[in-house]
């Protein structure tokens, strides 16, 4: 994936440097230029505004602690966007058996047979993108996940299966189904939407 | 050539597929018109599900978090 924005390549990596000598105004710089793209990572995983902020702010501490490791080895919105994603899964395990009973059920057993050949994404692509984020978030944790990372974050499938110690073909297969949960809901939306 | 599993061709839209893999889909879609409007409508929900989830991403920020001086021990 890609650092794209306000913040060209050289100049992250000179303020990423200044950040692991120990520059906390460089580390804000950081926060100021990642603070959305995390927040919006945890919110979708966590499905609460308050617990998403909170996430948030763990991510940066927990960053700001570990920046010396971190060795270019991946980008640093790869890095940082994994420490997110792995204490928003810490969060999801610790989350009160009653609450995940409460959540919606998405079983292999509801996907059709045939491959839809419907071009939903037209719809995912105008007015209906409140739709579809609405129905990403009522996917189980291990779908949201690895769509989230995917299309919301740009990871390859490698990058997602690293976060998830999962196999890449597991994460194929995961957002395979995802997508298939996400055209049905959709589809229904739409039904309701013309009736 | 048989058509491919529709996984195959949801990881292709992905752009996920090894290339040699890749070349032969393309091989396969160039003759086949049912799985090429499969794989379009695979490439647009790819298309459309980054910018629905994109969207929102550079809008808000939390709280500011607060900041501390480094310490040397690890995130995780």
């Amino acid at each position: 994936m890609s650092d794209s924005g306000r913040m060209d390549e050289s100049t992250l990596v000179a303020v990423v440097r200044r950040a692991q000598g120990g520059d906390a105004e460089a580390f804000g710089e950081i926060y100021r230029h990642y603070s959305g793209r995390v927040l919006g990572l945890c919110r979708r995983l966590l499905r609460s505004p308050e617990a998403a902020e909170d996430a948030a702010n763990e991510t940066f501490l927990r960053a700001q602690r570990a920046i010396g490791s971190f060795n270019g080895t991946v980008s640093f919105a790869t890095w940082l966007l994994s420490i997110a994603s792995h204490h928003c899964l810490d969060q999801l395990r610790h989350r009160t058996v009653e609450q995940r009973l409460m959540e919606p059920e998405w079983s292999d057993r509801q996907e059709p047979e045939a491959p839809e050949l419907t071009p939903l994404g037209q719809m995912m692509a105008g007015e209906q993108a409140l739709a579809v984020r609405d129905a990403v978030e009522a996917l189980p944790d291990q779908t949201r996940l690895a769509l989230v990372l995917c299309y919301a974050c740009g990871f390859t499938y490698e990058q997602v299966a690293e976060v998830m110690h999962l196999n890449r073909n597991h994460v194929a297969t995961l957002i395979f189904r995802g997508k298939r949960a996400l055209r049905k809901k959709l589809a229904r939306y739409g039904r309701e939407q013309e009736g | 050539m048989n058509c491919f599993p529709e996984l195959t061709y949801a990881v292709y839209a992905d752009g996920e597929l090894p290339a040699d893999e890749a070349a032969q889909v393309e091989e396969h879609l160039a003759a086949c018109a049912r799985c090429r409007r499969l794989a379009d409508s695979l490439q647009v929900e790819t298309r459309a599900l980054q910018q629905a989830l994109q969207a929102e991403e550079t809008t808000s920020a939390p709280r500011p978090a607060p900041l501390q001086a480094p310490k040397p021990d690890s995130a995780r």
